[in-house]
């Protein structure tokens, strides 16, 4: 393979990174990257995902492709490629982001379900943090062997729900309706074992890359422009949507041919929420990062079934919040479900640039079920 | 509208229960209304809810105090205490408070506690509650209150000695205290939207904590001790899922019934996909019949990787009314006529909500009394079980009538107490 830019229409991909001492971020963390890494135990197991994943790379640039996911039967998931850019971001500061592959649709519970019912025949029982039980206590954590365990097994997993976490009420759990009520980390660790899977990086987008994706190039108030009364050609909201989510990709698409940007179940990103943090940016900065110190407040965007027209619109911030697991009755509550986040799903992006090990793990380790964030749940 | 008055004759007895009178107090209070004393609490049983409810009882007022804490198991106490630090004093109890053991729970009840809160497997509540009525003391009680008959009337006979003796009883039917649910419950009480024709409820979820098949008592450890540690798995301590979990859904069908005492039920269960050595069903299907022939319809599954569903649908003459939590009335053309919504600055905790208003109670000097709501609630959910383990048409009679009992109180951990075999339903009587 060539180790040089290759170009292709209005996406650039520069194949520099897949040498491995030469990595390539497509984010600026901020307001500085920690002092240490989160999870350093951890930390071997996402080396070894790094090594995979460059060892997997090969050029797709600019290219649509549809990933078999092997722990959910081989179904297909697709991404789409979203080209390199710059815009305004939050319609006020310039952003410059770097190119990257999302997910055409949110992540339905298709590929939800086989990551939380992870063990179906209860054999191997996961630890209250997701790693695989070995000493018949699932309070403390435990270190799988990398070298014995298949890397896919080893990544942190929801627990069994204790009761029903998604408390659905109303909505259908089935394949093509979107994956919804899972925590910030529990979508993080989502990406972790995606990426386990398929050997490419999967991660939550930036709000930055959010947005991006969700404009697809516009300026107006949606994809489509700035007519409200449009909105239900494109998006499931409160008007049109009986207060539930909907099979995905049953609206228009955006321009860049992503569906339920708006509306349905609204998106995780990774960042954490600072009312003014868009304000506060340097113009020109590229793929900014909020780092999330704490477990609240998180970036929502998009909007939901269960939101008026502007929550929906292309800059409209939303945060996460303890209320999320009201109706969890334990102490400390589930880091993996939420009880009341039925309006909440996440979509993945995959960076056409593979950053470092250390990157990713920032990208998969920004929560964890540690005295520090649990006491948020308090 | 033909039941509509029975129904709110029984309406009325059941909200009669339920509303404070001011009485004499035991400990605390004192009938001193904005008394501001300390309020000791006990938790008996701290794992996941128990820490859970303590959390509660320490925000709900400002002047409450972990006084003493008890497990069976020491690793639980410590794991509480840990999760709690950040109440720093007042969740802090020093090692001569702590106990462990199957009959702590005597410990804290003697060790000059105001209130307790029950949440151990509810295998032991009947005898916590009848111990926590003889000690005087106010308490919190989590759900099931009984796994079978005889606990049933045990409790039946401590809610009469605790309102004799002026006790809170608060219990964890916590739908009940959700704001929205309980508006739109109050509104079919009230006959809103016409009479209730029926009732469809659902917990279909997965399965909690199995065991694994293979799974077997570690050399060293009792018996008992065992079947404790893995208490969801054995019905003399859980009392299956129905009761563990599914009595929800119980209670809100009770509840959108005005709380009526059902004639009879009839039911199907079984343990069709699990193959661990415990012995409790992983689903039911329970009708329960009520006057004027109204039908309601129970269905309960811990069964991993099938439709998953937790609703109620109350089918009045003019509306259905979908819950729980984001409750929504639907009319006969599918129209939203209704939705419940969160006010902003009230509580939506539901569990904040049960103990905000019991601690406010104490303060007023007046007392709560959920204990009878508790026993016709516990008894529902028995009536069902029982109905689908059985395999009979079961009667509230019948439940009434049984003193049947699946284990005997003060056992130990050492003793060789095996559980029953599966309910066959023919062969199973109660």
């Amino acid at each position: 393979m060539k180790l040089s830019s290759v170009l292709l229409a209005g996406f650039s991909l520069s194949l520099s990174s897949l040498v491995a001492d030469e990595v390539k971020s497509s984010v600026t963390i901020l307001p500085e990257k920690p002092a240490t890494l989160p999870a350093p135990e951890q930390l071997e197991l996402s080396k070894k995902l790094h090594a995979l994943i460059v060892k997997t790379a090969k050029s797709e640039a600019g290219k649509a492709y549809e990933v078999k996911v092997p722990k959910a039967e081989n179904q297909p998931l697709k991404l789409l490629p979203i080209p390199g850019g710059a815009f305004q971001f939050g319609g006020k500061k310039t952003v410059k982001i770097a190119p990257f592959w999302m997910s055409e649709t949110e992540i339905t519970w298709a590929h939800y379900d086989p990551f939380w019912q992870n063990d179906p025949n209860f054999k191997n029982p996961r630890n209250k943090d997701g790693t695989i039980d070995l000493d018949n206590d699932r309070y403390t954590t435990d270190q799988a062997d990398l070298t014995k365990v298949p890397l896919v097994d080893a990544i942190s997993q929801p627990t069994t729900q204790y009761h029903d976490m998604f408390v659905q009420n109303s909505f259908k759990h089935a394949p093509k309706f979107p994956a919804m009520d899972m925590t910030n980390h529990a979508a993080s660790k989502f990406c972790q074992w995606l990426s386990a899977q398929t050997g490419h990086f999967y991660r939550l987008p930036t709000e930055a890359e959010w947005e991006y994706a969700c404009r697809a190039g516009t300026t107006t108030a949606y994809s489509f422009g700035d007519d409200a009364s449009k909105l239900g050609e494109y998006a499931w909201f409160v008007d049109n949507g009986d207060l539930t989510y909907h099979e995905v990709a049953q609206k228009k698409p955006n321009p860049w041919g992503l569906y339920d940007m708006h509306g349905n179940v609204s998106e995780w990103t990774i960042d954490g929420f600072e009312k003014d943090a868009i304000d506060q940016l340097k113009d020109g900065v590229t793929g900014p990062w909020h780092f999330p110190t704490k477990r609240y407040p998180r970036v929502i965007r998009g909007g939901s079934a269960d939101d008026d027209a502007e929550i929906l619109q292309s800059s409209a911030r939303n945060a996460s919040s303890p209320q999320l697991k009201y109706q969890d009755p334990q102490i400390p509550k589930s880091v993996w479900y939420y009880t009341d986040g039925q309006f909440i799903g996440l979509r993945v992006i995959r960076p056409a640039d593979i950053p470092s090990a250390e990157e990713m793990h920032l990208f998969w380790n920004t929560d964890a079920r540690i005295p520090q964030f649990n006491k948020e749940d308090l | 509208m033909i039941n509509q008055t029975n129904r709110r004759q029984v309406i009325k007895t059941a909200s009669a229960a339920g509303a404070l009178a001011a009485v004499n107090f035991p400990h605390i209070a004192k009938a001193q209304a904005g008394n501001n004393d300390t309020i000791k609490v006990g938790l008996i049983g701290c794992g996941g809810r128990g820490s859970g409810a303590i959390v509660q009882a320490l925000k709900a007022d400002t002047n409450t105090k972990l006084w003493a804490i008890a497990d069976a198991f020491k690793p639980q106490v410590e794991r509480c205490l840990q999760s709690i630090a950040p109440f720093e004093e007042r969740s802090k109890v020093p090692a001569e408070r702590q106990f462990v053991g199957i009959d702590s729970f005597k410990e804290v009840m003697a060790s000059g506690v105001d209130l307790v809160i029950l949440t151990t497997p509810p295998g032991f509540r009947p005898e916590h509650i009848a111990a926590a009525v003889e000690a005087g003391l106010h308490m919190f009680v989590e759900k099931p209150m009984a796994v079978d008959p005889a606990g049933l009337r045990s409790v039946l006979e401590s809610v009469k000695k605790a309102k004799a003796k002026g006790l809170t009883i608060q219990n964890g039917f916590c739908w009940r205290f959700h704001p929205g649910t309980r508006e739109a419950y109050t509104r079919i009480n009230a006959g809103e939207f016409g009479a209730v024709n029926s009732v469809y409820g659902t917990y279909l979820a997965g399965p909690v904590r199995p065991l694994p098949n293979d799974a077997k008592k570690p050399d060293g450890m009792g018996s008992v001790e065992w079947q404790v540690a893995n208490w969801i798995n054995f019905d003399w301590l859980s009392g299956g899922p129905l009761m563990e979990q599914a009595i929800h859904t119980s209670d809100k069908l009770s509840w959108a019934m005005g709380d009526a005492i059902p004639i009879a039920a009839v039911g199907t269960g079984g343990k069709v996909a699990r193959t661990d050595p415990g012995n409790v069903y992983d689903h039911y299907n329970v009708t329960y019949e009520y006057a004027n022939s109204v039908f309601c319809h129970l269905g309960q599954r811990q069964i991993q990787g099938v439709f998953t569903e937790t609703i109620d649908r109350v089918n009045c003459e003019d509306a259905v009314i979908v819950g729980p939590g984001r409750c929504v009335a639907k009319d006969k053309t599918g129209k939203i006529i209704w939705r419940s919504k969160a006010e902003t600055g009230v509580e939506q905790d539901m569990y904040q909500v049960e103990h905000n208003e019991l601690f406010r109670s104490l303060r007023a000097g007046k007392v709560v009394n959920g204990g009878d709501h508790m026993v016709t609630s516990t008894a529902h959910a028995l009536l069902g079980t029982y109905a689908a383990q059985t395999g009979k048409r079961l009667t509230w009679d019948d439940l009434w009538n049984s003193d049947f009992d699946l284990a005997p109180d003060g056992l130990k951990y050492e003793d060789d107490f095996q559980p029953a075999p599966l309910p066959i339903p023919g062969v199973f009587k109660i």
